[in-house]
C-alpha cells in the first residue's frame, strides 16, 4: 500500500511534513503530488509558501462573490487566527448546494469564497492546533467535528455548533486588493488556492495512497451519503433499500447500502448516465421517476395524491416479502398500505436552482420528499438529506403523528467526520467505495463557472477544481 | 408479589392446595362457576356476591352459545352527542371458540378519547380523515374499545401463552413475536391485528358481532387471539393495570422504549396532559430527566402534572405567541460556552413528547388554542433541539402538518411517531406492572373515574369533555 511513497520518500529522504518544514515549496498537483514530487519550478502562479509568522499579507488566489459579482480575485491573507490552519488547496468538489454562489448574482451581505471544504496539504497552523500539523494531508469537510459542543458531546457531531448550520459567524480570513474582508463560506471556503479553516473542519489523512481527487468525493458528499446508511438508520443487511436522486450524495448512498448487505438496492433518478452509474456501483434496480408519473391536471397535487403515486406504489411492489403469513415473519403485500415498502429510504434530490438538462418531474424537489415518506414502510426509516425547497412540506397530520415511521433530516445525517472519513478512505484504498467513478469532471480555478454550470446542468456527476 | 400469582400451582393437583394460597388458575379449574372480575381474584368473596346479571362462566366445550351483555356501536345518522348516540349496551352470544383464541371475563376496560368518533360518529370522512363505509343492514356490528384486563376463563386449542385462571392484561397491540415487524425490533407494529376483524358472536337478531381492533373492552367477555393477552405477575388491581392498556403504555413507550428512550439530566417538554402525556411526564420522570415541561390548557391537569414529575406546567393559553420561544428559554442551560458542551445558544429540549391531538367534540372545561390539533404539532417540531428526539402519538388532526421543507429535510431533529411507540407489549407490560406496585408510576392519577358497563355513555361523555383524566369501566 504504502510502499510506493515509501520508497520516494527515500529517495527525496523526507516526508511531506519534513520538506515543509524546511521550508521548501512542494508542488500539489491534484491527485499526483501523492505520488510523486514535481519540479519545483512548476510552482510559479501558485502562492507561494510561508511557513512562519502570522502569514499577514500573504497573496493567493480565490474564486471569491463580493455584492453580485463572482470572479477569481487575488487575496491578501489577514493574520493567521490562532485557531485556523492554513491548507493549499488540491482538490475542492463542486457540490449542487453552492450553485448560487459560484453562478448567481444575488448580492451578499459579505464578500465569502464560495466552497464547502476541499484537500490539501496542511502549510502553517496557528498557536492553539493540535489536530494537525505542517505537512498533513487533511480533509477540510464541510461537517466541522469539535468533539466539545454540545451536539459532538451528545453523540450528534453531523451537528457541531461549529458548522454553517449551527449559526456561527463567518470570519475574514483574507482582503481584496481595496481592503474589502473576505471569509470562507462556512469558514471553510475551498474555491482559493488556500484554504483557511478552523482546525475542527481539518481531518488529517494518514495515507498516501489515495489520490486527492478522490478525497475530495468525501469532504461534502460522500459524507452525507455515507452518513445515511451507516450512521443516523444503518442499513442492515438483507434489507430494501431504495435511494431517491443518483447524485454524488445518493451514489455514495447506494454504495453505502451495498457494503452494509442490502440485498436490494433501488436507484431513482431522471438522468439515465447516473442510473447507469447507479448500477455499476451497487443499485440492483435501477428506475427513471418519469416512468411513474403522470401529471394530470396543472396543479398537481402531491399530498393527495401520496397512495396512488406510481412510483410509490411500485417501490412497495418491489420490496413485496416472499410470504404474507404474519405468524411466519411475513408482511402484508398489499401495495395500497404501506406494510412493503423498502426499509431505508434516502432521499437526496432537493430543488432545481437551476433548470437541469433532464429535468425530473418536479423542480421544486417536494415530489421526491412526498415519495420517499410515502414508500417508506411503516417501521422502516427515511433519511432526508436535501435543501433548496422554496415552500412549505405539508402530510397529513395524523399519519405524519401517528404512522411509525422514523424521520431522519439532516445534510450530514449521523456522520462523524473526525471518525467517519478516514473509514471512508481506507474504503477507497481496498477498493470498496469507488470514489473515481463519481469524481466525473475536473476544472482548473478559473473555470469554476464552467465547472458549476456542468454540475447545475446535471451532465456530470460532479466536478472537481483542482489546483496544479 | 402476591403469592396467589404462582404460575406453577396450576401445575399441582387441586387437592393439595388450601384455600390461602389458591391460585386463580386453580380456583378456576376447580369450581364450575367462579365469581367474575376482582371477586375470583381476591378469592374471599362468596360465589353468592356474583351479579346476577353477569355471564356465567362456562369452562368446558367450544363456549358456543354462551351469552354474555356487551357495549356495541352502531351507525348514527350524523353526527350526534354521545348521550344521543344509538351505540347501546345488548346481549351477545358467543359462536364458538377459535383454537387461537381466549374467553376473558373483563374486569376492567380503559375509555379512551380516540373511542368517540365510533360511538357517535356518522359513516363518512371520520376526524381522521379516514373513509368509514356507511353501514348496510347484515353488516357486523362492534363491541367498543380496545384494551381490557380480566381473568382467563377458556382458551383454544392451540393456545400456549395463558392459562385458565391467569389475569391477563389486553394490550392495544399484540406482540406475536414472529412477524415481519416483531422480528425486526418494532413490536409496537406488530402485523398480528386481523383485518377484516372476525365475527365472535351475534346479537338476538341475528347481527353479527365483532370486537373493535379485535379485542373490545367494553363488554362482560373479551375474545381476543392470545396475541394480545399478557399474564400478569404483579400485585396491582384490575383498574391501575388496565391504563396500560392503551394510553399508559403509550406515555411510558415513547418516553423509557426502544425507540427515543429518554436521557438522565436531559430537557423534555411533554405537550397535552391527558393519560398519554402524564404517563410520558412520569416515564421521564423515571428515566431521570432533570427539567420535564408540561404544556397543557387544563388548569386541573397541570395540576396533576406536578404532582407527578413536571418540574414546569404551562398554560399554552397564556402568551401563546411566544410559548415555543419561552420554553426554548427554559432549555439553554447554564453552559453556553461551546468548548466545554454548551449549547451557545437557546436551542430547545433533548426531548419532545406530544400527546395532543384534535378535539371530536369541544371540551366542558378550557379550550386548547387550536381544536385540529396541529399547532402543537408544530410546536413540537419546533421545540426540538436541532439534534433532539421528536415522539409524536397523537391522532385525529383535522389537516395537514406543514412545514418549511427545507427544514424538514434538513433539520437533524429524529422524528419517532406512533402510538406505543417503543412498546414491546410482552415484555414491557411487565416493567410497567411492576412500576405501579413499587409506587414510581401513578396509575392512579390517569384512572380518576370507574364507571359500570350500564354507563358506558357518562364514561365517554367525561373523556369527551375531560372533566376527568380517565375513565374505566369496571365489572362486577
Amino acid at each position: 500500500m504504502s510502499t510506493k511513497k515509501t520508497v520516494e520518500e527515500v529517495a527525496q529522504g523526507a516526508s511531506r511534513r519534513d520538506l515543509l518544514k524546511n521550508g521548501v515549496t512542494v508542488s500539489l498537483a491534484s491527485g499526483l503530488a501523492m505520488m510523486a514530487a514535481q519540479d519545483l519550478a512548476a510552482q510559479t502562479q501558485q502562492a507561494p509558501a510561508v511557513l512562519t509568522g502570522t502569514m499577514a499579507g500573504r497573496k493567493y488566489r480565490a474564486f471569491v462573490r463580493n455584492g453580485t459579482s463572482g470572479a477569481v480575485e487575488e487575496l491578501r491573507m489577514m493574520p493567521l487566527n490562532e485557531d485556523r490552519v492554513v491548507v493549499r488547496t488540491q482538490a475542492s468538489q463542486c457540490s449542487y448546494t453552492s450553485c448560487q454562489n459560484v453562478l448567481g448574482n444575488r448580492p451578499m451581505q459579505q464578500a465569502q469564497i464560495p466552497g464547502y471544504g476541499g484537500v490539501g496539504i496542511v502549510e502553517a497552523v496557528g498557536s492553539r492546533v493540535r489536530r494537525v500539523q505542517v505537512g498533513d494531508r487533511v480533509i477540510v469537510a464541510d461537517s466541522p467535528n469539535c468533539g466539545q459542543c454540545y451536539a459532538c458531546v451528545n453523540g450528534r457531531p453531523d451537528r457541531c455548533l461549529w458548522s454553517g448550520a449551527g449559526g456561527v459567524a463567518f470570519d475574514p480570513v483574507a482582503q481584496l486588493s481595496n481592503g474589502t474582508p473576505v471569509a470562507g463560506a462556512i469558514n471553510a471556503g475551498g474555491f482559493g488556492e488556500l484554504m483557511i479553516a478552523p482546525e475542527w473542519f481539518c481531518v488529517p489523512v494518514f495515507d498516501d495512497s489515495v489520490p486527492s481527487l478522490e478525497l475530495a468525493m468525501l469532504h461534502e458528499t460522500g459524507s452525507v451519503g455515507l452518513g445515511c446508511v451507516f450512521s443516523s438508520a444503518p442499513v442492515e443487511p438483507g434489507s430494501d433499500v431504495a435511494v431517491f436522486g443518483c447524485g454524488p450524495i445518493g451514489l455514495a448512498a447506494i454504495q453505502g447500502a451495498r457494503l452494509k448487505g442490502a440485498v436490494q438496492i433501488i436507484a431513482i433518478d431522471p438522468v439515465a448516465e447516473r442510473l447507469e452509474l447507479a448500477k455499476k456501483l451497487g443499485a440492483t434496480v435501477a428506475l427513471n421517476p418519469h416512468d411513474y408519473f403522470d401529471p394530470g391536471k396543472p396543479n398537481y397535487d402531491f399530498r393527495s395524491n401520496l397512495e396512488k403515486d406510481r412510483l410509490v406504489i411500485k417501490l412497495r411492489e418491489l420490496c413485496s416479502g416472499p410470504t404474507e403469513r404474519r405468524m411466519a415473519g411475513g408482511r402484508p403485500n398489499d401495495v395500497n398500505r404501506n406494510h412493503a415498502g423498502p426499509d431505508f429510504v434516502i432521499e437526496a434530490v432537493g430543488g432545481d436552482l437551476y433548470p437541469p438538462k433532464t429535468p425530473g418531474p418536479d423542480p421544486t424537489g417536494l415530489l421526491p420528499l412526498y415519495q420517499a415518506w410515502a414508500a417508506c414502510t411503516s417501521t422502516g426509516h427515511v433519511c432526508t438529506t436535501s435543501i433548496a425547497h422554496k415552500t412549505d412540506f405539508a402530510l397529513p397530520a395524523d399519519l405524519w403523528s401517528n404512522g411509525s415511521k422514523n424521520h431522519h433530516p439532516g445534510t450530514h445525517n449521523g456522520a462523524y467526520s473526525m471518525r467517519d472519513l478516514p473509514r471512508a478512505v481506507k474504503l477507497i484504498k481496498s477498493g470498496k467505495f469507488n470514489a473515481k467513478a463519481v469524481a466525473t469532471a475536473t476544472f482548473p480555478l478559473d473555470r469554476i463557472k464552467e465547472a458549476y454550470q456542468q454540475v447545475a446542468d446535471r451532465t456530470t456527476i460532479t466536478s472537481t477544481i483542482t489546483f496544479a | 408479589m402476591s403469592t396467589t400469582e404462582s404460575g406453577d400451582m396450576a401445575e399441582k393437583g387441586a387437592d393439595s392446595q388450601n384455600t390461602d394460597t389458591i391460585s386463580r388458575r386453580g380456583m378456576i379449574g376447580i369450581t364450575a362457576a367462579v365469581a367474575g372480575g376482582v371477586a375470583a381474584l381476591a378469592g374471599s368473596k362468596p360465589a353468592a356476591a356474583q351479579a346476577p346479571q353477569q355471564a356465567p362462566a362456562v369452562l368446558t366445550g367450544t363456549q358456543k352459545g354462551r351469552r354474555f351483555r356487551a357495549f356495541i356501536t352502531f351507525e348514527n345518522t350524523a353526527k350526534v352527542s354521545i348521550m344521543d348516540s344509538n351505540s347501546r349496551v345488548e346481549t351477545v352470544t358467543m359462536k364458538e371458540l377459535d383454537a387461537d383464541r381466549i374467553v376473558v371475563r373483563t374486569e376492567a376496560a380503559q375509555v379512551c378519547y380516540t373511542m368517540l368518533g365510533r360511538v357517535a360518529g356518522p359513516p363518512g370522512i371520520n376526524a381522521a380523515g379516514v373513509l368509514v363505509p356507511a353501514q348496510k343492514k347484515g353488516d357486523p356490528v362492534q363491541i367498543l374499545g380496545h384494551s381490557a384486563v380480566g381473568i382467563v376463563e377458556a382458551i383454544g386449542s392451540a393456545v400456549k401463552r395463558v392459562q385458565v385462571g391467569d389475569r391477563v392484561l389486553l394490550a392495544n397491540t399484540p406482540q406475536c413475536g414472529v412477524c415481519h415487524n416483531c422480528l425486526r425490533g418494532r413490536p409496537d407494529r406488530c402485523l398480528n391485528v386481523l383485518s377484516p376483524t372476525p365475527v365472535i358472536g351475534a346479537l338476538a337478531d341475528g347481527t353479527q358481532v365483532m370486537q373493535q381492533h379485535d379485542r373490545g373492552g367494553f363488554s362482560e367477555l373479551v375474545i381476543p387471539t392470545e396475541q394480545y393477552a399478557i399474564p400478569m405477575y404483579y400485585d396491582v388491581d384490575p383498574v391501575q393495570l388496565s391504563t396500560l392498556g392503551c394510553s399508559g403504555a403509550c406515555g411510558l413507550g415513547t418516553t423509557t422504549g426502544f425507540e427515543a428512550p429518554v436521557a438522565i439530566g436531559s430537557d423534555v417538554v411533554v405537550l397535552g396532559c391527558g393519560p398519554v402525556g402524564l404517563s410520558a411526564v412520569q416515564g421521564a420522570r423515571i428515566k431521570g430527566a432533570s427539567q420535564i415541561i408540561a404544556v397543557e390548557p387544563i388548569a386541573a391537569r397541570r395540576a396533576v402534572a406536578q404532582q407527578v414529575g413536571a418540574t414546569t406546567v404551562i398554560d399554552p393559553n397564556v402568551d401563546t405567541a411566544h410559548l415555543v420561544e419561552k420554553i426554548r428559554d427554559l432549555c439553554k442551560g447554564p453552559n453556553v460556552q461551546t468548548w466545554s458542551g454548551g449549547v451557545g445558544t437557546a436551542r430547545g429540549a433533548d426531548f419532545v413528547i406530544e400527546a395532543v391531538g384534535g378535539d371530536y367534540y369541544p371540551p366542558k372545561v378550557e379550550a386548547g388554542p387550536d381544536p385540529k390539533g396541529l399547532i402543537s404539532l408544530r410546536w413540537a417540531w419546533d421545540l426540538c433541539s436541532p439534534t433532539g428526539q421528536l415522539s409524536t402519538v397523537s391522532i385525529d388532526q383535522h389537516g395537514d402538518f406543514s412545514i418549511p421543507a427545507n427544514q424538514w429535510s434538513n433539520g437533524a431533529k429524529s422524528h419517532h411517531p406512533g402510538n406505543f411507540n417503543g412498546v414491546a407489549t410482552l415484555k414491557d407490560m411487565q416493567i410497567y406492572a411492576r412500576l405501579i406496585e413499587r409506587g414510581q408510576f401513578n396509575a392512579k392519577a390517569i384512572a380518576t373515574a370507574t364507571y359500570p358497563l350500564d354507563r358506558s355513555k357518562e364514561a365517554l361523555q367525561a373523556v369527551s369533555d375531560r372533566t376527568t383524566v380517565g375513565a374505566v369501566i369496571v365489572f362486577g
